[in-house]
């Protein structure tokens, strides 16, 4: 045991570098997209995985994007274990007719902003399942779909979430380093985000879950539920801000109280999800995280 | 316990045998027929492999496949069922009740007896009645909650938990009611990733079949595809290339290397040990990157086909395989080590999650959780199919049926297919060049098996695999056009999941995903 401990002291990460720097290399991508990401969110994103209905291959290779060797976490993307830490859902699987139901609940809870990527042939059209009496086919059939990733192997995968987000962001990349294309593409327009009204999206929110939260607000500091939601980033930074030892400085503290509530606004609802979609402002500010 | 009687003994007094069933017999014997076999099923303990319906031109009927474990004779039971009944299994196997219960759902087979009539796939949500029947009729989602078991007394207070779970899992439902930190009953409820796999694959060729059948579940694709194509192989009583044969158990073995290298890690890290899992997962991806080199695909999907494999091992293969299991056995010993040394390890695996062994021959439970308590069954060794019979291995057995054991039974196994992967590469037959230069891969053309097929105007035919898990059972009926007209696959977790309810009981909640990850049952396979 210690040797290995020893060995792991001395002889560096075993996580690969991501591979050489080319025109469209995955190096490049990296960078491209921790920017689109940092310029979003900081430089933390929450993946939260919702299986629906997939062969569980998908899934295999989800774990395997987060073992030493593709540490997906170094550039800051990572599984929660609950929708309602989650900034983005994504779904595998060919929706399963007895899934739908908990993915459109699932997809209930998890605060606004919130994006949703389809991932694996299953989830975008249906795979080899499509047409069968139990399965919906599709993600967007039961929420809205923003990106669209269509590769199963971990490095594609990686691949493909760089380049979904940097696509959102508009500079539209589609080729890998193998020159093969991909059909990446930034889905907000021709979903069902537009018109989400008239689809009946985003469904409102459940009245016990609104109290709940506003309670949770006033009744506790607002930093500790900062910290519980929004990752050791946010709330590491906010104690050293403050300079303060404990919970009842910095809830004394109303400018630092404030200014953290002016860089995380998103979840814990100053600015209602409602809000959000009504202002692009404070939409826009939803999406700010401090950048260190 | 043991009857007088061997199994043929009594499938030949039941009826008469089909024609064009292979390998082993099918017998289709009447009501009376199957109320003798029950009885004889109390009185000897032949294990129940799957049990199923089907729909034929003439009507339904219902399926059952036993064994006689001890001289390895299986044989196969159908009754027709014009009224839609049949006398329930499920008092003398246990085994058989989610299997009845899933048939009822699918194909409307009511099985008259039943100790749990309650719906198992059919969540109501569908839209429609037993979907495969040859009606199916139209239904509404359920008003009524479904009707867990009732666990009742002071101080009892219920845990519901799913379908969506905290990590990148499966879904499914579990309901625990716990008294305190203790659990004094888990109920699974399973069936959220129906995918209506059963109806997908009727009336199609038996390549798309091969596909749909491949993810089945992504874990297991190379055994549930070599369980199906073998199944056809003998419908159609095809002779594929011998070396299709050998690279078939190649991919096995190391389907079955990376599956416990990274059930090993989980079971440890669901231990709160995350080293293992840092070490183990490094492990498989080295597995999986050997196969994506050799085969084209990290989980080796769709490369097995009815008639063969496709493609052929990469030229480099064998030599980079056998790197592998040198670099593999260097790694592995030490980290076996350490788990048997961690003393806060084995404080949480031993004598955590028991399954006893009465228990585990009366659900016919095989891989780990069979073998780990006392079970010594693998589907490699009896029946038995090639390559495995000229190979050498040995099946470990363990009786204390803990979670460590199920650790244990891994950690040997693994050890028993890094030497089946040296040896299927020495001994692999290899492909004689054709006239034109190039080697033919080991498939059959499609065209010699549509002939086949026409010539002997379909077939029907069984297979058992051993996956990971265990033993597989996929059943086909193939049409004289080459269509799939029924095909079954049972993955082994159909008799394991019931397992996890017993080996929970008097444990922790806590300890559940320990449990529940040193069994890990499919959800996918299962829900089919
Ligand atoms: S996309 Fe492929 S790996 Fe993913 S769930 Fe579907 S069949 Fe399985």
């Amino acid at each position: 045991m210690f040797k290995h401990i020893l060995r792991s002291l001395t002889g560096g990460p075993v996580t690969e570098a991501a591979p050489a720097p080319s025109p469209d290399g995955l190096a490049e991508l990296a960078g491209l997209v921790d920017r689109a990401a940092k310029a979003r969110l900081g430089r933390s994103l929450s993946i939260r995985a919702v299986d629906a209905g997939s062969c569980n291959g998908c899934e295999l290779e989800l774990h395997a994007m987060n073992n030493p060797l593709y540490d997906l976490e170094r550039f800051g993307l990572r599984f929660v274990a609950s929708p309602r830490h989650a900034d983005v859902l994504l779904v595998t699987g060919p929706v399963t007719k007895n899934m739908a139901d908990a993915l459109r609940r699932t997809w209930e809870a998890t605060p606004d902003p919130k994006w949703v990527v389809a991932c694996g042939a299953c989830a975008i059209d249906g795979g080899v399942f499509a047409g069968s009496y139990a399965c919906l086919g599709p993600v967007e059939t039961v929420i809205p779909v923003d990106l669209r990733i269509p590769a199963a192997p971990p490095t594609e995968l990686l691949a493909g979430c760089w380049l979904c987000w940097s696509a959102a962001r508009g500079r539209v990349a589609t080729k890998t380093k193998n020159g093969r294309n991909h059909s990446f593409r930034p889905c907000h327009q021709n979903t069902a985000r537009p018109n989400q009204a008239a689809s009946g999206f985003p469904p409102k929110p459940r009245p016990a879950l609104r109290r709940q939260r506003s309670s949770f607000r006033t009744t506790r500091p607002r930093f500790r539920a900062n910290g519980i939601v929004g990752g050791p980033v946010a709330s590491n930074s906010a104690r050293h801000r403050s300079g303060s030892k404990g919970r009842r400085d910095l809830r004394a503290h109303p400018r630092a109280q404030n200014r953290h509530a002016r860089l995380h606004p998103t979840k814990r609802g100053r600015a209602s999800p409602a809000h959000d979609a009504e202002s692009p402002r404070l939409r826009r500010q939803a999406f700010r995280r401090p950048v260190r | 316990m043991y009857g007088e009687e061997p199994l043929f003994g009594l499938l030949n007094r039941l009826g008469r045998p089909a024609p064009n069933h292979r390998p082993w017999p099918r017998h289709v014997t009447d009501r009376a027929g199957w109320r003798l076999l029950i009885d004889h099923l109390g009185q000897n303990n032949w294990s129940l492999l799957g049990l199923w319906g089907d729909r034929a031109a003439d009507g339904l009927s219902v399926h059952a496949a036993l064994r006689e474990d001890l001289s390895g004779d299986v044989g196969l039971v159908s009754l027709p069922c014009p009224d839609g009944r049949f006398p329930s299994l499920s008092a003398v196997r246990p085994a058989a009740i989610r299997l009845e219960r899933a048939a009822c759902d699918l194909f409307g087979l009511t099985a008259e007896g039943i100790t749990d009539p309650r719906p198992w796939l059919d969540h109501g949500q569908w839209g429609l009645r037993h979907p495969l029947a040859q009606t199916p009729t139209f239904s509404t989602p359920p008003t009524a909650p479904y009707p867990f078991l009732k666990s009742e007394g002071h101080g009892l207070h219920q845990i519901p938990v799913g379908p969506v779970h905290a990590g990148i899992i499966e879904p499914g439902h579990f309901r625990f009611t716990a008294n305190g930190e203790t659990v004094a009953r888990l109920e699974e409820r399973l069936g959220y990733v129906h995918k209506g796999i059963e109806g997908l694959t009727r009336g199609k060729p038996v390549l798309e079949a091969a596909r749909i059948i491949a993810r089945l579940s992504g874990d297991s694709t190379v055994a549930h595809s070599i369980a199906f194509a073998r199944a056809v192989e003998s419908a159609l009583a095809l002779t594929i290339p011998p070396r299709a044969v050998w690279l078939r158990a190649l991919m096995a073995e190391l389907e079955r290397l990376a599956n416990h290298f990274g059930d090993i890690g989980a079971i440890c890290n669901d231990a709160a040990f995350a080293f293992m899992l840092a070490e183990l997962s490094q492990l498989r991806e080295a597995v999986l990157r050997a196969a994506d080199a050799c085969f084209g695909h990290r989980l080796m999907m769709d490369c097995v086909i009815p008639g063969g494999v496709f493609p052929d091992i990469a030229e480099t293969g064998p030599k980079r395989l056998l790197d592998l299991t040198i670099e593999l056995r260097r790694r592995f010993a030490p980290l076996v080590a350490i788990y048997d040394n961690k003393a806060s390890l084995q404080d949480r695996t031993v004598s955590t999650g028991i399954v006893n062994t009465g228990l585990v021959n009366r659900f016919g439970a095989g891989g780990h959780v069979g073998r780990a308590s006392g079970r010594g069954l693998d589907a490699r060794k009896s029946p038995g199919y090639a390559p495995y019979n000229d190979l050498e291995f040995e099946v470990p057995v363990l009786t204390e049926g803990d979670v460590n054991a199920r650790v244990w039974i891994r950690i040997r196994e693994v050890e028993q297919s890094l030497s089946l992967v040296e040896q299927i590469v020495r001994r692999m037959p290899g492909v004689p060049r054709g006239p034109d230069g190039i080697t033919p891969p080991p498939l059959l053309p499609m065209d010699h098996i549509l002939d086949h097929a026409k010539a002997g105007g379909g077939g029907e035919g069984m297979a058992l695999v051993e996956s990971f898990r265990g033993e597989i059972l996929t059943w086909v009926r193939i049409a004289a056009d080459g269509t799939v007209e029924r095909c079954h696959p049972r993955d082994p977790s159909w008799f394991q999941w019931p397992l996890l309810e017993a080996a929970i009981e008097g444990n922790i909640v806590a300890d559940f995903p320990l449990c529940n990850k040193s069994f890990n049952c499919t959800y996918s396979g299962h829900d089919l």
